[in-house]
């Protein structure tokens, strides 16, 4: 009893307690409404305060929308138009799409549904900065209109990577001025939904910048929690840390620790045997080796093929890559699904999220390189700093 | 009657498959219904540039094959295995066969005949790669409203 009052009492001493509750019993109720013509029909499909996916269907009786349902906090949602009768193509159904951002109160949508570009949005914060973005956007998206409709129209495979290319600084200017959206829009909705696709596309002292950015209240939301966690397994493996030490059975049923190489020269090369571009890279590694082993440098190859050991000891035989020292990364599917931390995970100690990446470890066990991912260097720096080490 | 029936013959949905940081393919799905009985669910992977996935026939002892795990249930049935367009085909030296893949955009389809209105779910497994990177293989899981 006195629990319940204690909570109760929490409850009104923080208002704001909505924002990081998971269970979603505070709801608040947005209503949607305003004129669309040209359609018979809205959905619009979005996530309720309680985490359930919404699909709401309503008829658009004289030109009349109204929708309403409970969010806890500015959520992206997707509203598509249809008449009756009418079949959406596959292909069409993702463009008549529309993103917009719901957010607590009364908002308005207006506008005729034969051009989405019509269609206005009042009472959102969230939904003017979307816009505000997309307008920064769209002259390069025009401007890069052209190369993308010659992409689709090649079927060469050599040529339309050419094709690809030229999109590249296209794509840069775009990703520059979502950048600075970001830093502009440090408590943005939209900010903290986009960094969980942009992560793996920016560095990390870029990620860094924009969640320190966010105020005290967006850091509590579950969002910028998970941003913060990836951002610090990140940073374990960076050059600067003591590398994270562990202790497996390797390829030959020997016990291995990090530990055991102390005074050497390692590199922890993160591999599979299903990679491609590792299996590639294999042959570049074994010449380092042979080159740098007398001189005191040492190969620890973590490979992920914890559900195959056979796929693992073949590709080892194959690449002839025996000659260094092997163990497996000690995934855990189960745990890695449900976003636990799993201690015996070699690849979380070191925030590996792309292979092959290498992790060049000092004679007295600090991180001094990182190559391969996007927040490493290339397999050339990988040269030249081995060549300045071991003369 | 025929009214109802137009108006059903396409139920569409999609959203932003749950968060994925680090991760350059989004899922969506969508639903599309062929007759009062049978719908045909969709996977659509959007890929970031220069990304690649791999087709669901992918052969064994190479890169992992993109692979469907449907919950079994009494009120649906499949029909038939995963629809998957071509896919590129490249003949590797290292596995000495043909990889088979996917880029910028694909959809996966499975027909699914009804019993009754209901909830699908599915999880895809999928590994993801450039010409020199792979993301380590990872799962997405879908609850599809159906009927």
């Amino acid at each position: 009893m006195r629990t319940k009052n204690f909570i109760g009492l929490l409850l009104l001493l923080f208002p704001y307690y909505h924002s990081f509750a998971q269970t979603g019993q505070i709801k608040k109720q947005f209503v949607l409404n305003g004129t669309v013509k040209s359609a018979d029909s809205v959905l619009l499909y979005y996530t309720d305060a309680s985490g359930k996916y919404i699909h709401l269907a309503k008829p658009i009786l004289g030109h009349r929308i109204f929708l309403k349902g409970f969010i806890n906090e500015p959520v992206n949602a997707r509203v598509l138009f249809k008449n009756k009768g009418e079949i959406i193509s596959e292909r069409k159904f993702w463009e008549r799409m529309t993103e917009i951002y719901l957010e607590p109160g009364q908002m308005t949508l207006s506008g005729s549904a034969s051009d989405l570009k019509s269609l206005k949005i009042t009472g959102s914060k969230s939904q003017k900065e979307l816009e505000d973005l997309n307008a920064h956007i769209a002259p390069i998206r025009k401007e890069m209109q052209p190369v993308l409709e010659a992409l689709d129209k090649e079927k060469d495979h050599e040529k339309a990577a050419e094709i690809r290319d030229q999109l590249e600084p296209y794509n840069d200017r775009i990703k520059k001025i979502t950048y600075d959206f970001f830093i502009g829009h440090p408590n943005s909705y939209v900010t903290m939904d986009m960094m969980r696709f942009y992560l793996s596309r920016m560095k990390l002292d870029s990620a860094k910048r924009v969640y320190n950015s966010f105020n005290a209240q967006m850091k509590k939301k579950a969002a910028a929690r998970e941003l913060s966690k990836e951002i610090n397994k990140i940073e374990l493996g960076m050059p600067g840390n003591m590398a994270a030490g562990f202790s497996k059975t390797d390829i030959n049923d020997k016990p291995l620790s990090l530990s055991d190489f102390k005074g050497k020269y390692v590199i922890v090369d993160f591999w599979a045997s299903w990679c491609v571009p590792c299996r590639k890279g294999n042959p570049h590694l074994i010449r380092l080796y042979n080159t740098y082993n007398s001189k005191g440098l040492e190969i620890i190859g973590v490979s992920d093929d914890d559900n195959n050991h056979s796929a693992w000891k073949k590709a080892v035989e194959q690449d002839k890559i025996g000659i260094w020292h092997h163990v497996l990364r000690g995934l855990n599917m189960d745990l890695r699904m449900k976003n636990l931390p799993n201690p015996e995970d070699i690849s979380e100690k070191y925030g590996i999220s792309s292979l092959p990446t290498k992790i060049l470890i000092d004679p007295a066990g600090k991180i001094i390189g990182r190559y391969g991912d996007n927040n490493g260097g290339s397999d050339q720096d990988l040269d030249k700093k081995l060549k300045e080490l071991l003369k | 009657m025929k009214k109802i029936i137009l108006s059903l013959a396409v139920m569409l949905m999609a959203f932003m498959a749950s968060a994925q940081i680090s991760n350059p393919v989004t899922w969506s799905y969508g639903v599309k219904k062929i007759n009062p009985k049978e719908v045909v669910v969709m996977f659509k992977a959007v890929m970031d540039k220069d990304w690649h996935i791999y087709s669901t026939n992918q052969q064994a002892g190479g890169p992992q094959k993109t692979t469907f795990a449907f919950a079994t249930s009494k009120d649906y049935q499949l029909l038939g295995k995963v629809v998957e367009p071509k896919p590129i085909a490249e003949y590797s030296d290292v596995y000495k066969f043909d990889l088979l893949y996917f880029k910028n955009a694909v959809v996966f389809q499975q027909k699914v005949k009804l019993v009754k209105k209901t909830v699908l779910k599915a999880t895809v497994t999928y590994m993801v790669c450039t010409d020199k990177e792979c993301k380590q293989a990872t799962e997405v899981s879908f609850n599809v409203p159906v009927g």
